[in-house]
């Protein structure tokens, strides 16, 4: 049952990415909300089911883009795998939080970076008829950046909103 | 714990070995069904997304543009003023380039020796039926020379000063020029009527006067040249007990509007 929840919150998160924000006129400046979710997940709640929204979230991110898969969920993997690491490894557990903001520029940054070496990779291999150009990336990083890190505390706002209700619903305690 | 020993490695290494399948699926194109499956699953709900966002944003872009349209309008406006100025412009060159063509036509074909001008003022307030023109001494003019336009001869120079003239139009009632039927040599005199045109008069009653006969200067007067027309017969304005034979001239000149004209130095 719970991960007809995950599925329901995956796909508001890609209605407000592709329905709300993206019309608006955002263009490259959407922030990744998908990525600040599953960060937020394995920071915060130190839950191993970010990988669920990692996976399933970024192949959906990947196929909507026409970029090969593993691009946005490769990604998505490696930010929530390291902020669950950092969750367990270090004494952040009262004070996640305050770092969330650092920790979502690193995710960021990683993803930028892990898109552009994947999907060069895979063009190169010719698995991929598709690359993001690494000027591309360079140009609109700081719309990206700044747009995601003023959109985090409000999916940190969200993502708390969703779990407490889907506590309430499912009337049994979720792992998150 | 090592980590590799951990619960969270193997689902991250599933994960991986998940990925690894739906790249290589991918790249062989068995994922179509399915990626078209994922992709119109949430459509619905951002298509009804956009349905409420697209107006609120046009609202914004409106409400945001809005000073860049009035700029944009005062800067269009300011640019129609500047094109219609140069509309009006290019009219009155047009204008003018027309009947410059004309008159280039006449200079081309006349035998006397003409001081092309231009006509500073139409309608100058001590003298009425009259034209300034921007020919003077220097230019070789003398009084009672004739002025000439569109090939017909509108009237004689009055005065001459040093850059310009004073020419009385033979709409003048004080105009007097000596004329002559073109095809019969019956002589007469050109006067003014009042502004209302010229009139063909001092010819004897007994002369054969055909309405439509051209009317030429007679060449009585050495200043103004022989043969140049003046118009054409038009209406007979006198009685046949009248002492001489008057009649109107019909002349394609509208002397209310004349800008450039020749002097003909005879």
């Amino acid at each position: 049952m719970k991960y007809f929840v995950y599925l329901f919150i995956i796909i508001a998160m890609l209605v407000v990415n592709f329905g709300i924000l993206a019309p608006l006129g955002l263009a490259w400046a959407v922030p990744s909300t998908l990525l600040l979710l599953v960060l937020c997940i394995g920071l915060e709640y130190g839950s191993l089911d970010f990988f669920f929204f990692a996976v399933v979230g970024g192949i959906w991110m990947d196929l909507y883009f026409g970029l090969p898969i593993g691009a946005f969920a490769g990604a998505y993997i490696i930010a929530g795998l390291g902020g669950w690491l950092m969750f367990q490894r270090l004494l952040l557990a009262e004070a996640n939080w305050k770092y969330y903001w650092l920790f979502a520029f690193i995710a960021e940054l990683i993803m930028l970076i892990w898109l552009w070496i994947y999907t060069n990779a895979l063009f190169l291999l010719h698995w991929s008829p598709l690359a993001l150009s690494g000027a591309e990336i360079r140009h609109h990083f700081f719309a990206l950046l700044i747009s995601s890190l003023v959109a985090a505390f409000p999916i940190y706002l969200l993502v708390n909103y969703a779990v407490s209700k889907s506590r309430q619903l499912l009337r049994q305690p979720l792992k998150l | 714990m090592r980590f590799i020993y951990t619960k969270a490695f193997a689902i991250f290494a599933a994960c991986l070995v998940v990925l690894a399948i739906g790249l290589f699926l991918q790249v062989k194109g068995a994922l179509q069904p399915i990626e078209y499956g994922l992709l119109q699953a949430p459509r619905p709900l951002i298509t009804a997304a956009k349905a409420v966002t697209s107006p609120v944003k046009s609202f914004f872009a409106t409400a945001f543009a809005i000073r860049k349209i009035v700029r944009e309008n005062a800067d269009l406006t300011a640019k129609i003023t500047d094109l219609q100025t140069q509309l009006a412009g290019a009219d009155q060159y047009r204008a003018e380039n027309a009947v410059l063509k004309d008159e280039l036509g006449f200079a081309q074909t006349s035998k006397v020796p003409l001081q092309a001008c231009t006509v500073i003022n139409g309608s100058p307030p001590e003298v009425s039926d009259a034209l300034i023109i921007n020919c003077g001494e220097g230019n070789g003019i003398q009084e009672g020379q004739a002025v000439v336009a569109q090939g017909h001869l509108v009237g004689k120079v009055l005065h001459v000063g040093k850059y310009t003239s004073t020419a009385l139009l033979l709409t003048n009632a004080n105009s007097a020029v000596d004329a002559k039927l073109s095809k019969s040599d019956t002589q007469g005199v050109v006067n003014g009527s009042f502004g209302s045109g010229a009139t063909f008069g001092m010819v004897s009653q007994n002369a054969d006067v055909q309405k439509g006969d051209l009317i030429v200067t007679a060449g009585i007067n050495s200043r103004v040249a022989k043969n140049l027309l003046i118009g054409e017969v038009g209406d007979v304005l006198s009685k046949p007990n009248d002492l001489f034979k008057k009649v109107s001239i019909i002349t394609p000149i509208n002397f209310r509007d004349i800008s450039y004209v020749f002097v003909a130095k005879q």
